[in-house]
């Protein structure tokens, strides 16, 4: 059975070497993909390449503040996808990750369809614990949908 | 404060969660798991999809302060019935509509799972089978989802 795939999208590269440090050391039965921006996330989902052609994430974890398309454009467009030859999409579990925890912000992304939203720690062992909690919430206790490319 | 603890003040303060449970046996272990557990919050049972909603409906109407997480059963003795209810939270106009709703079932049909999902479930869990697995997943609930994700609140 392979790997759960986890998409990390942040635009921040100091941000997501310490993320990709930590799933290396403490949680490396995960297969973790990065991507910089929204726009090149919604590129793999919506046009995947023959390589990743039946690739889908168990979870995506996403950045709020981002340029070009910012977390919450990225947020509804995968949730309310235009195409319903896209509906699917929707049902992937999507966790809003941001530097604020702004009343209104936190109710916009749960009201457009965010799984979940968590405050980004700045402190490594923070980090870690929230990346641990994440991944066995997300992908031991829950049952994520079983997607497959249609 | 610490971020932990700013996640941890606005999650436990004056925090109820909503179970929507038809079985009386799983109610009553419920009830006590999250004694147990969460002893911090309100727990708040109701058996039908109606009463769910009348409950719900009543707090937006009277601009109440709203659970912080729903765990909401299914079969309720249907699954049309847990759908409604879902539905009803989730739909693009609701008020409710920013309600965490965590799926709490018997059920480990792919198609429950994949439907929970496009109706705007926030996660789906398999109800345990015995009293030490019932901890363990109130455990979980509290660790993830009081203790670490970012409930939505509202300003004091």
């Amino acid at each position: 059975m392979d790997s759960p795939k986890i998409y990390i999208v942040d635009d921040s590269e100091d941000y997501s070497f310490l993320i990709k440090q930590i799933f290396h050391k403490f949680l490396p039965e995960y297969d973790v993909s990065f991507f910089a921006g929204g726009e090149m996330l919604l590129r793999r989902l919506f046009l995947p390449l023959n390589q990743n052609a039946n690739e889908l994430p168990s979870l995506v974890l996403l950045d709020l503040n981002m340029p070009v398309i910012s977390g919450y454009q990225t947020l509804k467009l995968l949730k309310t996808p235009a195409d319903p030859n896209f509906g699917y999409l929707k049902q992937i579990p999507v966790i809003i990750m941001s530097n604020e925890e702004n009343i209104e912000q936190v109710a916009d992304c749960y009201r457009a369809g965010a799984n979940a939203f968590l405050k980004k720690p700045i402190e490594f062992n923070d980090l870690k614990e929230l990346l641990k909690s994440v991944c066995y919430f997300w992908l031991q206790v829950n049952k994520g949908p079983d997607l497959k490319r249609q | 404060m610490t971020d932990i603890n700013k996640v941890k003040y606005h999650n436990f303060r004056k925090s109820k969660i909503l179970i929507i449970e038809d079985s009386q046996d799983h109610s009553e272990i419920i009830k006590l798991a999250i004694k147990e557990c969460i002893p911090e919050v309100q727990t708040i049972i109701v058996s039908t999809a109606l009463q769910a909603m009348m409950f719900l409906d009543e707090i937006v109407s009277s601009n109440g302060v709203l659970p912080k997480l729903v765990l909401l059963d299914l079969y309720l003795p249907r699954k049309e019935d847990g759908w409604l209810v879902l539905h009803k939270i989730k739909r693009q106009s609701s008020q409710l509509r920013v309600l965490p709703v965590i799926i709490l079932s018997a059920s480990n049909d792919p198609e429950d799972i994949r439907n929970a999902y496009d109706l705007g479930g926030s996660a789906y869990t398999i109800k345990p089978v015995d009293y030490s697995s019932w901890l363990e997943y109130f455990k979980s609930i509290r660790k993830h989802w009081m203790e670490t994700v970012i409930l939505p609140f509202k300003s004091e």
